[in-house]
Protein backbone atom coordinates (compact mmCIF):
# COMPACT_ATOMS: atom_id res chain seq x y z
CA UNK A 1 0.00 0.00 0.00
CA UNK A 2 1.38 3.59 -1.02
CA UNK A 3 2.00 6.23 1.59
CA UNK A 4 -1.30 8.16 0.48
CA UNK A 5 -3.42 5.28 0.74
CA UNK A 6 -1.66 3.99 3.60
CA UNK A 7 -2.50 6.92 5.22
CA UNK A 8 -5.99 7.39 4.13
CA UNK A 9 -6.83 4.05 5.86
CA UNK A 10 -5.39 4.82 9.00
CA UNK A 11 -7.35 7.85 9.38
CA UNK A 12 -10.43 5.69 8.37
CA UNK A 13 -9.76 3.38 10.16
CA UNK A 14 -9.91 5.60 13.14
CA UNK A 15 -13.37 6.74 11.79
CA UNK A 16 -15.29 3.81 10.84
CA UNK A 17 -16.53 0.81 12.49
CA UNK A 18 -14.35 -2.68 11.86
CA UNK A 19 -16.97 -4.24 9.55
CA UNK A 20 -16.86 -1.06 7.85
CA UNK A 21 -13.40 -1.23 7.32
CA UNK A 22 -13.37 -4.75 5.85
CA UNK A 23 -16.17 -4.72 3.33
CA UNK A 24 -16.29 -1.50 2.39
CA UNK A 25 -12.61 0.68 2.94
CA UNK A 26 -10.34 -2.50 2.54
CA UNK A 27 -11.65 -4.03 -0.77
CA UNK A 28 -11.76 -0.33 -2.14
CA UNK A 29 -8.51 0.72 -1.40
CA UNK A 30 -7.18 -2.66 -2.33
CA UNK A 31 -8.59 -2.84 -6.12
CA UNK A 32 -7.77 0.93 -6.68
CA UNK A 33 -4.25 -0.23 -5.44
CA UNK A 34 -3.64 -3.23 -7.50
CA UNK A 35 -5.28 -1.80 -10.85
CA UNK A 36 -3.83 1.26 -10.70
CA UNK A 37 -0.49 -0.43 -9.92
CA UNK A 38 -1.13 -2.68 -12.99
CA UNK A 39 -1.89 0.53 -15.07
CA UNK A 40 1.83 1.95 -13.51
CA UNK A 41 3.30 -0.85 -14.96
CA UNK A 42 2.36 -1.09 -18.31
CA UNK A 43 3.61 1.96 -18.70
CA UNK A 44 -0.11 3.74 -18.66
CA UNK A 45 0.83 6.55 -16.38
CA UNK A 46 -2.70 8.11 -17.11
CA UNK A 47 -4.72 5.42 -16.88
CA UNK A 48 -3.20 4.83 -13.40
CA UNK A 49 -3.99 8.60 -12.13
CA UNK A 50 -7.35 8.47 -13.50
CA UNK A 51 -7.93 5.08 -11.50
CA UNK A 52 -6.65 6.60 -8.45
CA UNK A 53 -8.74 9.52 -9.03
CA UNK A 54 -12.18 7.80 -9.82
CA UNK A 55 -11.76 5.11 -6.79
CA UNK A 56 -11.37 8.14 -4.06
CA UNK A 57 -14.63 9.82 -5.74
CA UNK A 58 -15.79 5.99 -5.26
CA UNK A 59 -15.02 5.58 -1.66
CA UNK A 60 -16.55 8.49 -0.93
CA UNK A 61 -19.51 8.61 -2.50
CA UNK A 62 -19.59 4.61 -0.87
CA UNK A 63 -18.94 6.30 2.53
CA UNK A 64 -21.65 8.57 2.06
CA UNK A 65 -24.26 5.95 0.81
CA UNK A 66 -22.87 3.17 3.80
CA UNK A 67 -22.91 5.68 6.40
CA UNK A 68 -26.58 6.90 4.96
CA UNK A 69 -27.76 3.78 5.34
CA UNK A 70 -26.62 2.86 8.11
CA UNK A 71 -27.68 5.60 9.86
CA UNK A 72 -31.17 5.06 9.05
CA UNK A 73 -31.77 1.42 9.81
CA UNK A 74 -33.76 1.68 12.32
CA UNK A 75 -33.32 -2.09 12.83
CA UNK A 76 -29.84 -1.91 13.86
CA UNK A 77 -30.58 0.50 16.63
CA UNK A 78 -30.59 -0.67 20.18
CA UNK A 79 -33.90 -0.67 22.64
CA UNK A 80 -32.90 2.24 23.99
CA UNK A 81 -32.00 4.49 21.30
CA UNK A 82 -35.43 3.54 19.23
CA UNK A 83 -37.12 4.48 22.21
CA UNK A 84 -35.27 7.85 22.42
CA UNK A 85 -35.86 8.66 19.37
CA UNK A 86 -39.79 7.63 19.07
CA UNK A 87 -40.63 9.26 22.31
CA UNK A 88 -38.90 12.74 21.12
CA UNK A 89 -40.77 12.78 18.22
CA UNK A 90 -44.07 11.66 19.80
CA UNK A 91 -43.54 14.45 22.63
CA UNK A 92 -42.46 16.65 20.15
CA UNK A 93 -45.44 16.81 17.74
CA UNK A 94 -48.13 16.88 21.08
CA UNK A 95 -46.88 19.80 22.30
CA UNK A 96 -46.16 21.56 18.83
CA UNK A 97 -49.63 20.66 17.87
CA UNK A 98 -50.75 21.56 21.22
CA UNK A 99 -48.95 24.58 21.07
CA UNK A 100 -50.28 25.89 17.85
CA UNK A 101 -53.86 26.63 18.78
CA UNK A 102 -52.96 27.84 22.54
CA UNK A 103 -50.28 31.02 21.08
CA UNK A 104 -53.40 31.67 18.30
CA UNK A 105 -55.85 31.83 21.06
CA UNK A 106 -55.33 35.67 22.70
CA UNK A 107 -56.03 37.02 18.73
CA UNK A 108 -58.85 34.47 17.99
CA UNK A 109 -60.56 35.10 21.53
CA UNK A 110 -60.97 38.68 19.86
CA UNK A 111 -63.36 37.54 17.54
CA UNK A 112 -67.36 35.85 17.81
CA UNK A 113 -66.59 31.74 17.40
CA UNK A 114 -67.54 31.76 13.41
CA UNK A 115 -65.49 34.47 12.54
CA UNK A 116 -62.71 32.99 14.58
CA UNK A 117 -62.62 29.59 12.56
CA UNK A 118 -61.97 31.87 9.21
CA UNK A 119 -59.17 33.55 10.49
CA UNK A 120 -57.40 31.11 12.07
CA UNK A 121 -55.57 29.70 9.28
CA UNK A 122 -54.03 33.24 8.83
CA UNK A 123 -52.46 32.50 12.54
CA UNK A 124 -51.05 29.62 12.41
CA UNK A 125 -47.79 30.06 10.64
CA UNK A 126 -46.93 33.26 12.93
CA UNK A 127 -47.30 30.38 15.91
CA UNK A 128 -44.98 27.34 14.42
CA UNK A 129 -41.91 29.09 14.61
CA UNK A 130 -42.93 29.56 18.54
CA UNK A 131 -44.28 26.15 18.93
CA UNK A 132 -41.67 24.03 16.92
CA UNK A 133 -38.24 24.63 19.25
CA UNK A 134 -40.78 24.43 22.40
CA UNK A 135 -42.28 21.14 21.31
CA UNK A 136 -38.32 20.16 19.96
CA UNK A 137 -37.34 21.10 23.47
CA UNK A 138 -39.70 19.33 25.69
CA UNK A 139 -39.92 16.61 23.49
CA UNK A 140 -35.90 16.02 23.57
CA UNK A 141 -35.96 16.71 27.46
CA UNK A 142 -38.31 14.39 27.99
CA UNK A 143 -37.38 11.57 25.14
CA UNK A 144 -33.82 11.31 26.47
CA UNK A 145 -33.97 11.48 30.27
CA UNK A 146 -32.15 8.81 32.10
CA UNK A 147 -31.22 7.10 29.27
CA UNK A 148 -28.07 5.93 27.47
CA UNK A 149 -27.86 6.71 23.95
CA UNK A 150 -25.56 6.72 21.40
CA UNK A 151 -25.34 9.87 19.24
CA UNK A 152 -27.09 7.92 16.32
CA UNK A 153 -30.58 9.29 18.22
CA UNK A 154 -28.46 12.67 18.74
CA UNK A 155 -27.80 13.01 15.29
CA UNK A 156 -31.36 12.29 13.97
CA UNK A 157 -32.44 15.27 16.54
CA UNK A 158 -29.90 17.68 15.57
CA UNK A 159 -30.92 17.08 12.09
CA UNK A 160 -34.75 17.73 12.86
CA UNK A 161 -33.62 20.49 14.84
CA UNK A 162 -31.95 21.96 11.71
CA UNK A 163 -35.05 21.22 9.64
CA UNK A 164 -37.18 23.28 12.49
CA UNK A 165 -34.83 26.24 12.21
CA UNK A 166 -34.86 26.13 8.10
CA UNK A 167 -38.56 25.85 8.15
CA UNK A 168 -39.24 28.58 11.30
CA UNK A 169 -36.78 31.06 8.72
CA UNK A 170 -39.02 29.82 5.86
CA UNK A 171 -42.11 31.10 7.77
CA UNK A 172 -40.74 34.32 9.05
CA UNK A 173 -39.43 35.40 5.94
CA UNK A 174 -41.82 34.62 3.78
CA UNK A 175 -45.02 32.83 4.67
CA UNK A 176 -45.94 34.67 8.16
CA UNK A 177 -45.87 38.23 6.04
CA UNK A 178 -47.93 36.88 3.58
CA UNK A 179 -50.60 35.58 6.33
CA UNK A 180 -50.49 38.41 8.20
CA UNK A 181 -51.19 40.55 5.24
CA UNK A 182 -54.45 38.43 4.08
CA UNK A 183 -55.20 38.20 7.75
CA UNK A 184 -55.67 41.95 7.86
CA UNK A 185 -57.42 41.90 4.54
CA UNK A 186 -60.12 39.50 5.75
CA UNK A 187 -60.55 41.19 9.27
CA UNK A 188 -60.59 44.98 7.70
CA UNK A 189 -62.61 44.11 4.41
CA UNK A 190 -60.24 46.41 3.11
CA UNK A 191 -57.91 44.45 0.07
CA UNK A 192 -55.59 47.60 0.06
CA UNK A 193 -54.62 47.79 3.36
CA UNK A 194 -51.18 49.04 3.37
CA UNK A 195 -48.42 46.46 4.92
CA UNK A 196 -47.09 47.17 8.06
CA UNK A 197 -43.24 46.13 9.05
CA UNK A 198 -44.73 42.85 10.30
CA UNK A 199 -46.66 42.00 6.84
CA UNK A 200 -42.86 42.60 4.99
CA UNK A 201 -41.04 40.13 3.65
CA UNK A 202 -37.50 39.72 4.79
CA UNK A 203 -36.48 41.23 2.03
CA UNK A 204 -38.69 44.22 1.88
CA UNK A 205 -37.88 44.97 5.16
CA UNK A 206 -34.25 45.19 4.68
CA UNK A 207 -34.77 47.83 1.51
CA UNK A 208 -37.19 50.12 3.95
CA UNK A 209 -34.54 49.99 6.85
CA UNK A 210 -32.01 51.10 4.23
CA UNK A 211 -34.62 53.68 3.03
CA UNK A 212 -35.06 55.29 6.35
CA UNK A 213 -31.74 55.31 7.48
CA UNK A 214 -30.61 56.83 4.20
CA UNK A 215 -33.19 60.01 4.86
CA UNK A 216 -32.03 59.76 8.96
CA UNK A 217 -35.61 58.33 10.54
CA UNK A 218 -35.39 56.13 13.60
CA UNK A 219 -35.19 52.60 12.17
CA UNK A 220 -34.69 50.56 15.23
CA UNK A 221 -38.32 49.29 15.43
CA UNK A 222 -38.04 47.73 11.82
CA UNK A 223 -34.44 46.77 12.25
CA UNK A 224 -35.73 44.89 15.74
CA UNK A 225 -37.97 43.42 13.59
CA UNK A 226 -35.68 41.57 10.54
CA UNK A 227 -32.85 40.98 13.24
CA UNK A 228 -35.64 38.98 15.53
CA UNK A 229 -36.71 36.65 12.67
CA UNK A 230 -32.91 35.53 12.48
CA UNK A 231 -32.94 35.16 15.72
CA UNK A 232 -36.09 33.31 16.18
CA UNK A 233 -35.41 30.96 13.40
CA UNK A 234 -32.34 30.22 15.21
CA UNK A 235 -33.84 28.69 18.24
CA UNK A 236 -34.96 25.40 17.45
CA UNK A 237 -30.95 24.50 17.38
CA UNK A 238 -30.35 26.86 20.54
CA UNK A 239 -32.80 25.16 22.68
CA UNK A 240 -32.11 21.57 21.33
CA UNK A 241 -28.28 22.41 22.28
CA UNK A 242 -29.31 23.53 25.54
CA UNK A 243 -31.76 20.54 26.08
CA UNK A 244 -29.04 17.77 25.65
CA UNK A 245 -26.78 19.79 28.30
CA UNK A 246 -29.73 19.99 30.34
CA UNK A 247 -31.26 16.46 29.87
CA UNK A 248 -27.67 15.09 31.07
CA UNK A 249 -28.26 16.39 34.33
CA UNK A 250 -31.72 15.85 35.06
CA UNK A 251 -32.92 13.30 37.80
CA UNK A 252 -35.32 10.64 36.59
CA UNK A 253 -38.75 12.63 37.84
CA UNK A 254 -40.95 13.50 35.29
CA UNK A 255 -42.02 16.59 37.55
CA UNK A 256 -38.44 17.86 37.40
CA UNK A 257 -38.24 17.32 33.58
CA UNK A 258 -41.66 19.58 33.29
CA UNK A 259 -40.57 22.81 35.71
CA UNK A 260 -37.32 22.27 33.79
CA UNK A 261 -38.73 22.23 30.38
CA UNK A 262 -41.22 25.46 31.33
CA UNK A 263 -38.44 27.43 33.32
CA UNK A 264 -36.42 27.27 30.49
CA UNK A 265 -39.06 27.78 27.60
CA UNK A 266 -40.18 30.65 29.88
CA UNK A 267 -36.58 32.33 30.71
CA UNK A 268 -35.88 32.26 26.66
CA UNK A 269 -39.01 33.66 26.03
CA UNK A 270 -38.93 36.13 28.83
CA UNK A 271 -34.85 37.40 27.59
CA UNK A 272 -36.54 37.61 24.14
CA UNK A 273 -39.43 40.67 25.47
CA UNK A 274 -36.74 41.46 27.20
CA UNK A 275 -34.26 42.22 24.86
CA UNK A 276 -37.16 44.17 22.94
CA UNK A 277 -38.36 46.30 25.98
CA UNK A 278 -34.45 46.84 25.78
CA UNK A 279 -33.99 48.00 22.12
CA UNK A 280 -37.11 49.82 22.16
CA UNK A 281 -35.73 52.24 25.52
CA UNK A 282 -32.31 52.52 23.49
CA UNK A 283 -30.29 50.89 26.00
CA UNK A 284 -29.16 47.74 23.25
CA UNK A 285 -28.91 47.85 19.66
CA UNK A 286 -31.86 45.91 17.33
CA UNK A 287 -29.29 42.96 16.63
CA UNK A 288 -28.30 42.64 20.11
CA UNK A 289 -31.78 42.57 21.59
CA UNK A 290 -33.14 40.09 19.29
CA UNK A 291 -30.46 37.88 19.51
CA UNK A 292 -30.36 38.14 23.66
CA UNK A 293 -32.30 34.67 24.26
CA UNK A 294 -29.88 33.04 22.14
CA UNK A 295 -26.48 34.94 23.48
CA UNK A 296 -27.82 33.97 26.43
CA UNK A 297 -28.23 30.33 26.03
CA UNK A 298 -25.20 29.51 24.21
CA UNK A 299 -23.27 31.61 27.22
CA UNK A 300 -24.88 29.18 29.41
CA UNK A 301 -24.27 26.15 27.34
CA UNK A 302 -20.32 27.48 27.38
CA UNK A 303 -19.78 28.17 30.53
CA UNK A 304 -21.96 25.19 32.17
CA UNK A 305 -19.65 22.47 33.23
CA UNK A 306 -19.40 19.45 30.45
CA UNK A 307 -19.19 16.31 32.57
CA UNK A 308 -21.97 15.52 35.10
CA UNK A 309 -23.10 12.55 37.45
CA UNK A 310 -25.04 11.52 34.80
CA UNK A 311 -23.01 11.49 32.08
CA UNK A 312 -20.06 9.26 34.78
CA UNK A 313 -23.14 6.77 35.33
CA UNK A 314 -23.14 6.37 31.04
CA UNK A 315 -19.75 6.06 30.77
CA UNK A 316 -19.86 3.23 33.23
CA UNK A 317 -22.87 1.53 31.62
CA UNK A 318 -21.30 1.63 28.25
CA UNK A 319 -18.09 0.04 29.52
CA UNK A 320 -20.17 -2.78 31.03
CA UNK B 1 -21.07 -8.45 8.82
CA UNK B 2 -22.62 -11.40 7.84
CA UNK B 3 -25.51 -13.76 9.59
CA UNK B 4 -28.46 -11.17 9.66
CA UNK B 5 -31.10 -12.44 6.93
CA UNK B 6 -33.98 -10.65 5.75
CA UNK B 7 -37.46 -11.98 6.37
CA UNK B 8 -38.81 -11.35 2.72
CA UNK B 9 -36.21 -12.35 0.41
CA UNK B 10 -35.82 -9.32 -1.81
CA UNK B 11 -32.99 -9.23 -5.10
CA UNK B 12 -33.13 -5.74 -6.27
CA UNK B 13 -31.83 -4.78 -10.06
CA UNK B 14 -27.97 -4.11 -8.58
CA UNK B 15 -28.35 -7.28 -6.79
CA UNK B 16 -29.42 -8.87 -9.35
CA UNK B 17 -26.77 -7.56 -11.76
CA UNK B 18 -24.20 -8.66 -9.30
CA UNK B 19 -25.42 -12.54 -8.50
CA UNK B 20 -25.84 -13.18 -12.59
CA UNK B 21 -21.78 -11.93 -12.77
CA UNK B 22 -21.03 -14.10 -10.11
CA UNK B 23 -22.94 -16.99 -11.35
CA UNK B 24 -21.15 -16.57 -14.83
CA UNK B 25 -17.74 -15.97 -13.77
CA UNK B 26 -17.75 -17.79 -10.55
CA UNK B 27 -15.38 -15.47 -8.30
CA UNK B 28 -14.63 -11.83 -8.96
CA UNK B 29 -13.33 -8.55 -7.31
CA UNK B 30 -15.35 -4.85 -7.09
CA UNK B 31 -14.05 -3.35 -9.71
CA UNK B 32 -13.97 -6.60 -12.07
CA UNK B 33 -17.75 -6.60 -11.78
CA UNK B 34 -18.03 -2.82 -12.45
CA UNK B 35 -16.01 -3.58 -15.54
CA UNK B 36 -18.20 -6.66 -16.42
CA UNK B 37 -20.85 -5.31 -15.92
CA UNK B 38 -20.87 -2.43 -19.00
CA UNK B 39 -22.04 0.50 -17.03
CA UNK B 40 -25.26 -1.08 -15.18
CA UNK B 41 -22.93 -1.08 -11.76
CA UNK B 42 -21.11 1.82 -10.54
CA UNK B 43 -17.75 1.89 -8.39
CA UNK B 44 -18.98 3.99 -5.58
CA UNK B 45 -22.27 1.82 -5.20
CA UNK B 46 -21.27 -1.61 -5.83
CA UNK B 47 -18.98 -2.01 -2.71
CA UNK B 48 -22.28 -1.09 -0.56
CA UNK B 49 -24.42 -3.56 -2.57
CA UNK B 50 -21.44 -6.39 -1.82
CA UNK B 51 -21.69 -6.03 1.79
CA UNK B 52 -25.63 -5.86 2.27
CA UNK B 53 -25.64 -8.87 -0.08
CA UNK B 54 -23.13 -10.16 2.03
CA UNK B 55 -25.44 -9.36 5.16
CA UNK B 56 -28.46 -11.09 3.47
CA UNK B 57 -26.55 -14.30 3.10
CA UNK B 58 -26.17 -14.17 -1.39
CA UNK B 59 -22.74 -14.24 -1.57
CA UNK B 60 -19.61 -15.08 0.22
CA UNK B 61 -16.08 -13.58 0.29
CA UNK B 62 -12.92 -14.43 1.21
CA UNK B 63 -9.47 -12.63 0.96
CA UNK B 64 -6.72 -13.26 -1.37
CA UNK B 65 -3.27 -12.29 -1.65
CA UNK B 66 -2.49 -9.15 -3.95
CA UNK B 67 -0.10 -9.76 -6.55
CA UNK B 68 3.27 -9.27 -5.25
CA UNK B 69 3.58 -5.73 -7.17
CA UNK B 70 1.01 -4.02 -6.09
CA UNK B 71 2.35 -4.73 -2.36
CA UNK B 72 -0.54 -3.78 0.20
CA UNK B 73 -3.62 -5.27 1.99
CA UNK B 74 -5.32 -8.69 0.53
CA UNK B 75 -8.26 -8.68 -2.02
CA UNK B 76 -11.65 -9.43 -1.49
CA UNK B 77 -12.99 -11.76 -4.02
CA UNK B 78 -16.89 -12.27 -3.51
CA UNK B 79 -18.66 -16.06 -4.86
CA UNK B 80 -22.20 -16.39 -5.02
CA UNK B 81 -23.77 -18.72 -2.15
CA UNK B 82 -26.80 -21.15 -2.71
CA UNK B 83 -29.02 -19.14 -1.20
CA UNK B 84 -28.11 -16.71 -3.60
CA UNK B 85 -27.99 -19.15 -6.69
CA UNK B 86 -31.97 -19.91 -5.54
CA UNK B 87 -32.88 -16.28 -4.95
CA UNK B 88 -31.42 -15.33 -8.81
CA UNK B 89 -33.59 -18.00 -10.02
CA UNK B 90 -36.78 -17.52 -8.27
CA UNK B 91 -36.62 -14.21 -9.00
CA UNK B 92 -35.58 -14.65 -12.56
CA UNK B 93 -38.34 -17.10 -13.48
CA UNK B 94 -41.36 -14.85 -13.65
CA UNK B 95 -39.19 -12.75 -15.79
CA UNK B 96 -38.45 -15.64 -18.13
CA UNK B 97 -42.38 -16.65 -18.04
CA UNK B 98 -43.19 -13.04 -18.66
CA UNK B 99 -40.88 -11.54 -20.92
CA UNK B 100 -40.01 -14.49 -23.05
CA UNK B 101 -37.11 -12.12 -25.17
CA UNK B 102 -35.83 -12.19 -22.26
CA UNK B 103 -34.22 -15.70 -22.21
CA UNK B 104 -33.57 -15.59 -26.05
Amino acid sequence: MTAPSGQLRRFLSRHCATAAMDHLVDPILTDIQIESTSAAVRGQRWASRWIRAAGAIALIKALAVYGWTRFWSIREWSADDRRALIRTLSYFAAVAVAAIPLLMMPFLLRFPATRAWEVAPYLVPQALPLALPVGLFVGLLYGFRARVVSPRPRTAVIILAVLCSAASFASLAWIVPVSNQAFRVAVSGNERIEKGTPEMTLGELRTRIGAYAARGRDVSRMALTYHARWALAAAPVVLTSWAFLVVARLPNRRLVVGIVAIASCVAYYSLMGAGQFAVLRESLPPAAGAWLPNAAFVAALILLPRRTPNDERRTAAASL
Amino acid sequence: MAGRRPRVLTLSPKESVILQLLVRDDEAYGLELVSASRGRLKRGTVYVTLGRMEEKGYITSRLEDAPPEAGGLPRRIYKATALGRQVLEAWSQPAKFLIPAVTR
